[in-house]
């Protein structure tokens, strides 16, 4: 599992250092950056953790680091912070999927808090993902027939009936589930029924 | 508008039903004011009004400086035997300052007369040329010109008044964002310092921990006062929406629920959601309720435990929907009650002033009312507005 980053983008040194430190005393691992630019720059494809960002600065916004995010499809959760009680900028940004919109000055163990459900948030949503993969990767390898009976054992039905469905004798589904459980492992099985389990279709199967 | 008045009878009107007018008399020669008395007590308008004769300017000085006195017009003999000419005009304007003046005059001196109104009589009248109809119409007019002129003046101040505010308010939203820059460094860093005097510190670090604990509180006072002042500059920001006034009670109270929790106030409401819709900005109105609901708050800091609670309710009346903040506290002073929600008006210690005068100009803005008053069993205050319900397809 990749080590979550809290992304700090505040354009004022003293508050970028202190929550910096706030950060990393509480135990998690900080990075600054004054800009929004700057953050682009550093930022991966798929970044791990969580922003905090200041909603005012020069050059590039707040809000439009998160329209970039938004059209980049960089689903990291965002904790706006703002200088200003600005309710319908709050309002504008919760709805494009912001997090949080925090007020500052910040109550320290209220933002701790909120950055700790940022960080769960963004761990389900990259856990997810990347079940989807795994679990779209072992399907591409499966034959059409096997994809059936995949379909079928994760939604828990008995090998006895597969075969009854199927027009199969047992022995021959004994058979196909033994090779398909070779195949894709007993890994690839739980990963794909904790797909399908959220109600996701992927590689045809739903 | 409501204005202070300078007389508790209620404002004289032009029309037929106005009551008696209250009426001083500066005069000097006995003649002279039997003859006004006889003019008076002639015309129908007038043969009711109450009438106080001086002699002199320094009685008429001190009637004038008594506010049980309450006169509605000064009837003015500009020759005295302790003053002469304008210069009595003048000493009388500055007694009281929003009576209106009526010279009587015995030279007919057109020169004279457009002084005189200049410097602020409502007319001048010569003697020997005036009749009783004529005294009657001159009385009549200056006190309903002098109304309107009072009035207008009172209007024009609060209008400078808050437009004087919301230059500050704007001034505070424009430095709100660097202050609370400053602001953030120092709370994070005051409690950052606080957790890590707790981890790594003896007992003689531990006496850090009560300066730590100011530095935070002070750093979260600063911000509150910005946020109150930026309260002005945020207003008609956001367009009029569709309100349902149970819900935005509902939300603004639980804006409040830690400042209750840590108060120890219990809070009953009585607002369900979907009992009246009203449009309006819901910004601005939940800042009325939040404000009244701090006051209530504060109002009770002495009230002891079990009796500290506001009740919010919201009912629906034919015309709109009363909204009622009713709390346990202090309550006011009727002198207080007066003037409490004129801007910069405040009882408390770290109090703007402006909580009121702003929740009063929002709901003022919503076609609304705002109005305050004691309670029936003489425990604390009921603060009361009634919004206009929102007409079909006022959207």
């Amino acid at each position: 599992m990749i080590a979550q980053t809290v992304y700090i983008v505040d354009d004022d040194e003293a508050v970028r250092s202190s929550l910096v430190r706030m950060v990393s005393a509480a135990g998690m691992n900080a990075v600054a950056m004054s800009s929004a630019e700057e953050f682009i720059g550093v930022c991966s494809a798929r970044p791990a953790g969580c922003l905090v960002l200041d909603v005012r600065m020069p050059g590039m916004s707040g809000l439009e680091l998160q329209t970039y995010l938004i059209r980049e499809r960089i689903t990291l959760p965002v904790i706006m912070l703002s200088g200003h009680a600005d309710i319908p900028m709050a309002v504008e940004a919760t709805r494009r999927g912001a997090m949080d919109f925090i007020e500052k000055p910040p109550e320290p163990s209220v933002l701790l808090d909120r950055i700790r459900e940022a960080l769960r948030l963004d761990l389900e949503r990259r856990t997810a993902e990347d079940d989807r993969e795994v679990a779209a990767g072992i399907i591409a390898t499966l034959t059409g027939s096997q994809r059936v009976l995949l379909s079928r054992l994760v939604r828990g039905q008995s090998v006895e009936s597969v075969a009854r469905d199927l027009s199969i004798t047992d022995t021959q589904a004994l058979r196909e589930c033994d090779m398909l459980t070779r195949q894709i492992g007993p890994n690839g099985f739980a990963v794909i029924t904790r797909v399908l389990g959220r109600g996701e279709a992927v590689g045809g199967l739903t | 508008m409501t204005l202070a008045h300078p007389s508790p009878s209620p404002a004289v009107s032009a029309d037929a039903a106005q009551p008696s007018p209250r009426l001083l008399l500066v005069e000097d020669n006995p003649a002279d004011f039997r003859l006004i008395e006889l003019h008076l007590r002639e015309h129908p308008s007038t043969h009711a009004a109450e009438l106080l004769v001086v002699r002199s300017l320094a009685a008429a000085q001190r009637v004038l400086a008594s506010p049980e006195s309450a006169v509605d017009l000064v009837l003015l003999d500009l020759s005295l035997p302790d003053s002469e000419g304008l210069e009595t005009l003048e000493a009388i304007r500055a007694a009281g300052p929003r009576v209106p003046v009526v010279v009587l005059s015995g030279r007919a001196d057109e020169g004279l007369a457009l002084e005189a109104v200049r410097r602020g009589a409502q007319d001048y009248l010569v003697k020997g040329h005036v009749g009783a109809d004529s005294l009657a119409r001159a009385i009549r007019y200056a006190i309903e010109r002098n109304r309107i002129e009072v009035e207008l003046a009172a209007q024009r101040k609060t209008v400078e008044h808050m437009s004087r505010l919301s230059a500050l308010g704007e001034m505070a939203a424009t430095f709100a964002h660097e202050l609370n820059q400053p602001l953030s460094a120092i709370l994070l860093s005051a409690e950052e310092a606080r957790s890590l005097v707790d981890r790594f510190c003896g007992m003689e670090a531990a006496k850090l921990r009560e300066p730590l604990a100011v530095v935070s509180t002070q750093a979260r006072r600063a911000a509150e006062i910005i946020r109150r002042i930026r309260g002005f500059a945020a207003r008609s920001q956001s367009g009029p929406t569709l309100i349902d006034v149970g819900q935005l009670i509902q939300d603004s109270c639980g804006l409040m629920q830690p400042e209750l929790a840590h108060r120890r106030v219990r809070l009953a409401v009585d607002a369900p959601v979907g009992l009246a819709s009203v449009q309006g900005d819901p910004l601005q109105l939940r800042q009325v309720l939040v404000n009244l609901l701090m006051n209530a708050l504060e109002a009770m800091e002495r009230t002891p435990a079990a009796q500290r609670e506001v009740a919010v309710s919201a009912k629906a009346m034919p015309t709109g929907v009363e909204v009622a903040v009713r709390d346990h506290g202090h309550g006011v002073t009727p002198e207080n009650l007066a003037g409490m929600m004129e801007p910069f008006f405040t009882t408390k210690r770290e109090g703007l002033g402006l909580g009121l005068s702003i929740s009063r100009s929002i709901i003022e803005s919503h076609s609304g009312r705002l109005s305050a008053e004691a309670n029936s069993d003489g425990v604390g205050m009921t603060f009361r507005f009634v919004l206009p319900r929102t007409r079909r397809g006022a959207l």
